[in-house]
């Protein structure tokens, strides 16, 4: 494959928070929203982001897009170090990388026709462009999402979700951008509106080859839409494979308990129990020593509680971050005797 | 099959709005028995919430319900604020999908949950604080002792729900409506929540309608479903009866459109295009027929009425499906 388009290295994004103190005055605590987190994305890639509220997905989509600030390692844009960049060269990168947000209807400007907000985006980056021309380009962007050209007029809240989503992608596809990052684009909507939205982005996908960066909860959508899935626990990456390795083949037991724990529509599966993971995330300002899973596992040990697990290569395409990536549990008294 | 709890017969809820009046329920007519649990599917706009809100007597002001529901033989449509007061309280009760809304932000979980006792149960405060530590851990909620006294702003998405269902507990209903209880939850706290709430039916004998869009929540906890189209009923059976033979094309389409982990990703989904009618100006022929792939002429010009297509299965469609 040729050289990736994205490179993310050991990306940190820490926030400080204040907390009560036990008496008078109040302590910071560091709150690791994301935490050493490394990946790459080549070309026309989708790379899908799977993970529970809280694991930092939100905070690695802005931190790579620099809507906020990192506190280590490196996003690497086409051999551009993002976060050396001057804010107005930042600006002008805007151009190639752009968002679509999770809530349809908040993230546009109710103030403003549904037209102009596909055009702002060329206003900003191709100020060359005559109105007219700006026009043109807005009319055949909304015929590529599904949206009737002449509605172009309309605000936002005349529109239905659905709706709404196809004018926040068009926003961010009409700039022909190299890179889309999908924050739960389709999670607020409805199932026969989900598929016509995924439905949609496959199919722009494949006509302008831009690579998507999809964050969503929900794997059955991420199968649908993306070629290799990256799965976040608690600000860190436990696993990444591509789609069919990480189906057949997970080597993390928080994968598989999220696999498990998708209702299935079929009422004769309704008796195999699913392993229902006990107890919820722990909270990221205080994560728990060794594995950040460990108080959630269902196959955790003593290692796992002494020692965070690296990152584990299972194939060239598949990295877990689990003591048992291997499947071998026999051992396990001597690994723990062994630190 | 056992006994009637509750009897909706023609409900119909209609809104006036500036510029009209919108039809979210038509001619709904179903039972629930006791001790079983009902799901309700469809898109949203097609009428599930207001039809549960309308038999709870929780409708807005501009909203009139009409029709015939009877509730252990008490007829309870549009009844005394006082009478519903009492159903409502004793053995009929809702768990909203947004618990942070169903809570008072202001007042601890605590003593929103002893007020529902004293109210309805005159304990006094002591008894109402056992009894609802003892509903807390009941529904799986942890260290409720300590935990008593927080704020809803304090605890997780998960926890709060487990409130609202314990809240929903107390007076141990025998009827409990459940508007998306865990669309808003991380789908391993669904999971959780699901498992109890199949337990729970198993243990109680408590009757659950289910209010859900998603068709695999269904799958897992339901023995009927309703299927709801544009303010009506287009389907209604067994749950196997609506997997496994669909009769409406809006069921099918939906069960095609359902993400499923064991279908081939590469494949398109097949799509239902186009939207939901609006429910202000509804079609004379069948709501569905614009979406619909087998729609034929007469769809256009006649409402298909519910008829049964096999014992206690009923689907408005004329269109005779092969199996």
């Amino acid at each position: 494959m040729n050289a990736p388009v994205l490179t993310v290295e050991n990306l940190k994004v820490h926030f400080a928070t204040k907390q009560k103190g036990a008496f008078l005055g109040s302590t910071t605590a560091m709150l690791r929203a994301v935490d050493g987190v490394s990946f790459q994305m080549h070309e026309g890639e989708t790379l899908g982001v799977v993970g529970e509220s809280g694991c930092g997905k939100s905070t690695l989509a802005r931190a790579i897009l620099q809507l906020v600030e990192q506190t280590d390692g490196r996003v690497v844009w086409l051999g551009e170090n993002l976060s050396e960049l001057q804010k107005a060269e930042m600006d002008r990168k805007r151009k190639e990388m752009q968002i679509v947000f999770q809530d349809p209807l908040s993230s546009l400007n109710p103030r403003m026709t549904i037209g102009d907000t596909i055009g702002e985006p060329l206003k900003v980056f191709q100020s060359e462009l005559d109105k007219h021309s700006r026009t043109k380009a807005v009319r055949s962007m909304m015929e590529n999402v599904g949206l009737e050209p002449d509605l172009m007029n309309r605000y936002p809240h005349e529109f239905s979700g659905g709706q709404c989503q196809r004018v926040g992608i068009a926003r961010a596809m009409i700039v022909k951008p190299k890179l889309v990052v999908c924050d739960e684009p389709v999670s607020s909507l409805d199932v026969s509106t989900q598929a016509q939205i995924v439905t949609l982005l496959k199919q722009l996908q494949r006509d302008t080859g831009t690579a998507i960066l999809f964050i969503s909860h929900d794997l059955s959508v991420v199968r649908l839409m993306c070629a290799r899935i990256l799965v976040m626990y608690l600000g860190r990456l436990v696993e990444i494979a591509d789609r069919d390795e990480l189906f057949d083949d997970s080597r993390h037991p928080y994968t598989q308990a999220l696999m498990r724990a998708v209702p299935v529509p079929d009422p004769e599966s309704r008796n195999r129990m699913p392993t229902v993971l006990t107890g919820e995330v722990p909270s990221p300002l205080d994560p728990p020593k060794g594995c950040v899973f460990n108080t959630r596992c269902p196959k955790s040990t003593r290692w796992c509680h002494k020692e965070m697990p690296s990152l584990h290569t299972v194939s060239e395409t598949h990295k877990a971050a689990c003591h048992y990536w291997d499947g071998k549990f026999e051992d396990d008294s001597d690994s723990a005797g062994k630190i | 099959m056992s006994a009637t709890l509750l009897k909706c017969t023609d409900l119909c809820v209609r809104f006036a709005v500036k510029d009209g009046c919108v039809h979210a329920v038509e001619n709904l007519t179903f039972e629930i028995h006791r001790g079983e649990c009902v799901g309700i599917v469809g898109e949203s706009g097609s009428g599930k919430t207001q039809s549960v809100l309308a038999i709870m007597g929780l409708l807005p002001r501009n909203g009139t319900s009409t029709g015939n529901v009877v509730y252990k033989g008490q007829s309870i449509l549009n009844a005394s604020r006082q009478v519903m007061n009492k159903i409502r309280g004793e053995s009929m009760c809702m768990i909203f999908q947004d618990a942070m809304a169903g809570l008072t932000p202001f007042m601890q979980i605590g003593d929103q949950l002893c007020e529902v006792l004293i109210e309805h149960q005159g304990l006094n405060r002591a008894d109402a604080r056992d009894r609802a530590i003892e509903v807390l851990e009941i529904v799986q909620f942890p260290q409720p002792k300590r935990r008593f006294s927080m704020y809803p702003h304090e605890l997780s998405g998960g926890m709060r729900q487990r409130i609202m269902i314990a809240l929903a507990l107390l007076c141990r209903p025998q009827l409990i409506f459940a508007d998306e209880p865990t669309t808003a939850l991380d789908i391993t706290i669904q999971a959780q929540i699901l498992e109890f709430m199949k337990g729970l039916q198993k243990h109680i004998e408590t009757s659950i309608v289910m209010i859900t869009h998603d068709l695999g929540v269904a799958a897992n906890l339901c023995d009927r479903i309703i299927v709801m189209y544009a303010g009506r009923m287009v389907e209604s059976g067994s749950v196997k009866d609506i997997f496994f033979r669909p009769q409406h094309p809006y069921t099918q389409a939906l069960l095609r459109a359902t993400p499923r982990l064991d279908a081939d990703p590469d494949e398109d989904i097949p799509l239902i295009s186009g939207r939901p009618p609006n429910l202000q100006e509804l079609p004379v022929g069948c709501a569905f027929t614009e979406r619909c792939d087998q729609a034929q002429k007469r769809c256009m010009a006649e409402r298909p009425e519910l008829s049964q297509k096999f014992d206690d299965h009923l689907a408005a469609c004329f269109v005779e499906q092969t199996k």
